[in-house]
């Protein structure tokens, strides 16, 4: 079956959540979304959801905006945990996985979604961390993941850290990156090669030894995914 | 008890400097109408509170009202293009302070200040360059000797929220997400809601009300959260923003959508949104 590359990158996210006790996702994630609605369905049919809406275990009729605040979130949920019960649990050390965008992502996996430039007078005020530094620190395991993967986005140092600490994966339209104190290579996707990554990327590369490419997008996967965004906003963030 | 009043006369008490915080999240069930007011009654040097905002800052930021702002986010999500403009160049040029918390800080000072204590310890900013700002320290932990971090008390002087329901002594329905409006009803020291529908009484159903102890100000104000969404009420109204976006005459703005008076308002955005209220309750 053909499959477009936001549909390789949410099948590697969904894959990801196999083992995960509940996941959580924040602003403007609607490929994060289609990944944990995904992996619930196909994976791990115990996984708990969780959203800045509050609503848990959502099962929407449709995707309808591209907000990740947005009430289509609460429909078909049962119950409630709200965004400030999402933070306590982490910080008591019980959130398993946090999906985390960063702008810049470097080598030692600190993003900065601050400031380009200094943070007194920068360049560019960028929107901010939003629970970013804090969540970093206490969740079990951080999913980075970035839908461009040039060398302003992967710098060897973010020029403001605005959040650090326990990532697992970072994923990118090129690349799953394995984190071991530093970034590294752990899977290519399908047709990228190593030169790909190294041209793309603003720190020096390291492939693991065991590099792979990435399995293909599943039937089942695909059609899934075409099911619950049939409007195609998976595209939105790669174009 | 609550009292019910017009919209205008319940901003009056709000006064310039003050630390307010406005309820909602994003483009989501935040008390624009209230901020249009704000605007109106040109408030000057506010701080505003929120763990993340959108077109109500980005708006207060337009017409020079803000000083500071204390937020976890400010800009919108992938359809309205990440930047809050306004503010992005007023803090940019020096005009407004980013006070960058996480929203968690965010939360943990107002949660200081609905305990009463002047700090709150959080778990944890480490390894964030935002631990350096002069709102967090960090304290030694008198019973096991470990450095906690802690976060200044964030008492907001208003908060404004926008609900769905209140009844005539002021107990007001929020449904749906529920962000962080009921912290700040708790934390801040006067509080005014604007509600889509006054009733004589609430729904008898599981969901509970706010008490009306806690709130100063009820004003009836139908779509008061457009171009925001309203839970079972309306949607995001995608259009409006962009056309802020692009308006790049801010007193244009002022006099084609702040000025006029609320019917007005309501039945300009209504017909230039073409249905969009309706259509939208579909996706809510």
């Amino acid at each position: 079956m053909e499959y477009t590359k936001p549909e390789v990158f949410i099948s590697v996210m969904a894959r990801l959540l196999k083992d995960a006790e509940n996941a959580f996702l924040g602003v403007a994630s609607i490929v994060p979304v289609i990944s944990v609605l995904v992996g619930k369905e196909l994976y791990n049919p115990n996984l708990t959801i969780l959203s800045i809406s509050g609503a848990v275990n959502p099962k929407p009729s449709r995707l309808a905006s591209l907000s990740t605040v947005h009430p289509f979130l609460f429909e078909n949920a049962r119950s409630q945990f709200t965004l400030t019960e999402i933070f306590d649990l982490s910080a008591r050390g019980e959130l398993d996985i946090a999906f985390l965008g960063g702008i810049q992502v470097d080598r030692k996996g600190r993003i900065n979604r601050s400031v380009i430039g200094s943070f007194n007078k920068p360049k560019v005020r960028l929107p901010g961390g939003a629970g970013t530094a804090v969540l970093m620190p206490t969740v079990r395991r951080v999913v980075l993941w970035r839908t461009k993967h040039d060398r302003r986005a992967f710098v060897e140092e973010v020029d403001f850290a605005t959040a650090a600490g326990n990532v697992y994966k970072c994923v990118t339209p090129l690349c799953l990156f394995g984190f071991d104190g530093e970034l590294y290579v752990e899977a290519l996707f399908p047709g990228v090669t190593e030169e790909n990554i190294i041209d793309n990327t603003g720190f020096e590369v390291r492939f693991a030894e065991g590099i792979y490419e990435i399995e293909q997008p599943t039937e089942e996967e695909l059609e899934l995914i075409r099911e619950i965004d049939r409007e195609n906003l998976r595209g939105f963030d790669f174009k | 008890m609550s009292e019910i009043v017009e919209l205008e006369k319940g901003i009056r008490e709000i006064k310039d400097g003050d630390k307010v915080a406005i309820g909602g999240n994003l483009t989501h069930r935040t008390p624009i109408s209230v901020v249009y007011e704000m605007i109106r009654q040109k408030k000057k040097n506010l701080e505003v509170i929120k763990t993340a905002g959108a077109f109500d800052i980005d708006l207060l930021c337009a017409f020079r009202a803000v000083k500071a702002v204390w937020a976890g986010y400010v800009g919108y999500e992938s359809d309205l293009g990440f930047n809050a403009m306004y503010y992005r160049r007023s803090v940019e040029r020096g005009g407004v302070i980013a006070n960058e918390n996480a929203c968690y800080t965010v939360i943990s000072g107002m949660r200081a200040a609905r305990q009463g204590v002047p700090f709150m310890p959080v778990n944890t900013l480490e390894g964030s360059d935002l631990r350096r700002m002069e709102y967090f320290s960090t304290v030694e932990d008198p019973f096991s000797g470990g450095v906690v971090y802690v976060v200044r008390a964030l008492k907001p002087d208003f908060a404004v929220l926008h609900a769905q329901l209140a009844d005539r002594e002021g107990n007001v329905l929020i449904r749906g997400s529920k962000f962080e409006d009921i912290l700040m009803l708790q934390a801040a020291e006067r509080t005014l809601v604007t509600v889509e529908e006054l009733v004589d009484s609430l729904p008898a159903e599981l969901e509970m009300a706010q008490p009306n102890f806690l709130i100063d100000y009820v004003a009836e104000v139908n779509y008061g959260a457009h171009p925001t969404s309203c839970y079972l009420h309306y949607d995001t109204d995608l259009k409006f923003i962009r056309n802020f976006q692009k308006y790049g005459d801010v007193d244009r703005f002022y006099e084609d959508y702040i000025a006029p008076e609320r019917g007005e308002y309501i039945s300009k955005v209504l017909r230039e949104g073409k249905g969009w209220s309706t259509q939208s309750q579909r996706s809510l």
